[in-house]
């Protein structure tokens, strides 16, 4: 549907195309991700955005192939470095790409190191399960790594319960550093932390990520993160991407009647007397059966019956702009 | 109408005492909504359950309309938790999965023996539910919490507090847990509650952004100390203690174009531990003189509507 996407990308590392991941259920399939193409390059930042529900979840289960059980993927591929991970030896694909060349924060990440092992006794599993290094290599490179995300060496010997949330944190982000992947996703990880800690959290990423020039898909649904660390942005909505661009364009023209309001929703101190926070009307469909036309055409305040009616195309602006809805389209 | 005088709330683990509240003084007046804002641990959910008598403080009084809440007793004590509500965080713990949306919100009715028959009680809560914008309301009634999303059973929770006529809620993270696009809808009604029909709130949060569109005064916590208060013009444009300046300037700009300039905090991360005497948030401070170590700051009136504890000022 949408490979014309695929010709703005310079440096692929990273490539879905016409992604369907379906959850089963008794009456039928929950369509969470469905049909969606995107693409992240070389040392670049992908954000995706969306509501709870969106499927932007699923779509990092997918990548990684830990969905749950009832989840199928109906089609379409998820190129990685020109190789599709869905059709890869399961074995094969988590001894060699996870963790090794696409590594992942979690959402609540703080709570995922194991409360029973020492900080320094997870990260020594990690590196000597898919590398074959000596323990004194490992240990010297868990020390540098947990140096470069600014936690004391000494740290090491602690157990998780021993740090605070910000350092537990960051002990994640060492872990998902500790074998150099190319590719970094990280699920809201931000999410659960305070304020000062989100953002000396993002600047770290930030940092690590134009140092080490990583890619990094930044998977949230707080638009005003990614103003501050993606280079493009996905936006998602009930399954479908709705728009697709640079992150300048995206913010500075929202185009998708979504976009708009989730922009309009950001609290934002600077003009806190003169914009009116806005709340979207309505809630996210029903995936089972989600409506005719353009999903969001129930909750838009620009929809006309064409859009109850055929589904928008997803089709290019100007530049490096995407966007799937016929009151754009028209223009 | 209701005021915290000198709370002091101390929690012992083993042999470690932390002080969640240590001296605060606090006040929410009618038809006012106060925010309280401060990283996990300074001790502002501790606050909300003390103001509530949820939690029976070490010194220190809660003046109810004049009367202290921890001295209440039978019919004045059940009009007391009747009149005060609180809302929690996350709204799946907050109420009992196993009952429809109905009797969630008609509980309370029951323990208080407000309507007078079942059609009574029918139209209180199905008000109730249109009141916080859940319509269909017969629809919704009938629904349990886990055909909700988020959003919804928070309005649900909400509706819980409400249906007993409260003059004051405590609302503890509300909208934290939901999504940005719905954020902006939960926060009017407590607007609209405000404004129509007076409630006074106390809303409890780590976000100091979304408290400048609909808080009246905001307080600042910091390791259970307020260290500054005023109007929220006053904090969020004039923000003096360097905590609440950080806490201003982590909020994130939605805006890509200023990016270079984004995350201007100054905070050290803390190196030396606190040594007991001096100001609190010396350790991270960056602006930390000699004499912030050795004595805490008092709060301090800058103008009538604005105090701030800091030696700076």
């Amino acid at each position: 549907m949408s490979e014309v996407i695929f010709e703005e990308s310079t440096d692929t590392l990273l490539e879905v195309n016409s992604l369907k991941t379906y959850y089963t259920t008794k009456t039928g399939y929950v369509k969470a991700v469905d049909d969606v193409s995107l693409f992240l390059d070389r040392s670049k930042v992908l954000g995706v955005a969306g509501e709870s529900g969106c499927g932007k979840s699923t779509l990092v289960t997918t990548i990684f192939r830990v969905m749950p059980r009832n989840a199928r993927v109906m089609g379409g591929e998820v190129k990685f470095k020109g190789q599709d991970l869905l059709k890869m030896d399961l074995k094969t694909f988590r001894k060699e790409i996870v963790w090794k060349d696409i590594a992942y924060i979690p959402q609540a990440s703080m709570d995922v190191l194991d409360p029973v092992y020492k900080v320094k006794d997870q990260m020594l599993e990690t590196i000597l399960a898919h590398e074959d290094v000596s323990r004194a290599e490992a240990m010297e490179r868990i020390f540098r790594t947990l140096e470069s995300v600014g936690v004391p060496q000494e740290k090491a010997d602690m157990f998780p319960h021993e740090l605070s949330g910000g350092q537990r944190q960051r002990v994640v982000i060492a872990m998902a550093l500790l074998l150099n992947p190319s590719m970094i996703v990280s699920d809201e990880a931000t999410t659960a932390l305070d304020v000062i800690t989100q953002a000396k959290i993002l600047e770290l990423m930030k940092s690590l990520q134009e140092s080490r020039k990583f890619s990094m898909m930044f998977v949230t649904h707080d638009l005003s993160l990614l103003a501050n660390v993606s280079d493009s942005i996905a936006i998602m909505y009930a399954g479908k991407l709705v728009e697709f661009g640079d992150v300048e364009k995206v913010f500075s023209n929202p185009l998708h009647p979504y976009t708009q309001l989730l922009i309009k929703a950001i609290p934002d101190l600077r003009v806190r007397k003169q914009k009116k926070l806005v709340a979207i009307p309505g809630f996210p469909p029903d995936l089972e059966n989600p409506p005719k036309g353009c999903r969001f055409a129930p909750r838009c305040p620009l929809a006309m019956p064409v859009c109850s009616e055929k589904e928008p195309e997803f089709s290019k602006v100007e530049g490096f702009h995407y966007v799937a809805c016929h009151a754009v389209n028209k223009k | 109408m209701i005021e915290g005088k000198d709370l002091r709330v101390y929690f012992k683990s083993r042999d470690i005492v932390v002080k969640a509240l240590d001296g605060v003084n606090v006040s929410v007046k009618d038809r006012e909504i106060v925010g309280i804002v401060g990283e996990s641990g300074s001790g502002k959910t501790t606050l909300g359950r003390t103001i509530l008598n949820l939690q029976k403080p070490l010194s220190g009084e809660v003046l109810w309309n004049g009367k202290n809440v921890f001295k209440l007793k039978g019919k004045e004590e059940k009009e007391f938790r009747r009149q005060n509500q609180i809302i929690y965080q996350n709204p799946y713990e907050a109420v009992d999965i196993r009952l429809k949306v109905y009797d969630i919100v008609a509980e309370g009715l029951r323990v208080h023996n407000i309507p007078k028959d079942k059609e009574e009680e029918s139209k209180i809560v199905m008000e109730t539910l249109r009141d916080v914008g859940l319509t269909p309301e017969d629809e919704y009634a009938k629904s349990l919490p886990n055909q909700l999303s988020g959003g919804q059973l928070q309005r649900v929770a909400i509706a819980r507090a409400l249906v007993l006529n409260p003059s004051f809620i405590v609302a503890d993270e509300p909208v934290s847990m939901l999504d940005m696009s719905i954020r902006a809808g939960v926060l009017d009604i407590f607007k609209r509650l405000r404004d129509e029909r007076g409630i006074s709130i106390m809303m409890i949060t780590h976000d100091i952004s979304t408290l400048g569109y609909v808080a009246d005064r905001i307080y600042v916590m910091y390791q259970g100390k307020v260290i500054e208060h005023g109007s929220t013009d006053a904090v969020l444009d004039k923000p003096l203690h360097p905590y609440t300046q950080a806490l201003i300037s982590a909020v994130p700009i939605p805006d890509p174009s200023g990016r270079t300039s984004l995350f201007s905090i100054k905070v050290k991360e803390e190196m030396e531990p606190y040594n007991g005497k001096g100001c609190r948030y010396y350790p991270r401070c960056p602006f930390a003189m000699a004499s912030c170590r050795e004595k805490e700051p008092n709060l301090s009136g800058v103008s009538s509507d604005h105090y701030v504890a800091c030696f700076l000022y």
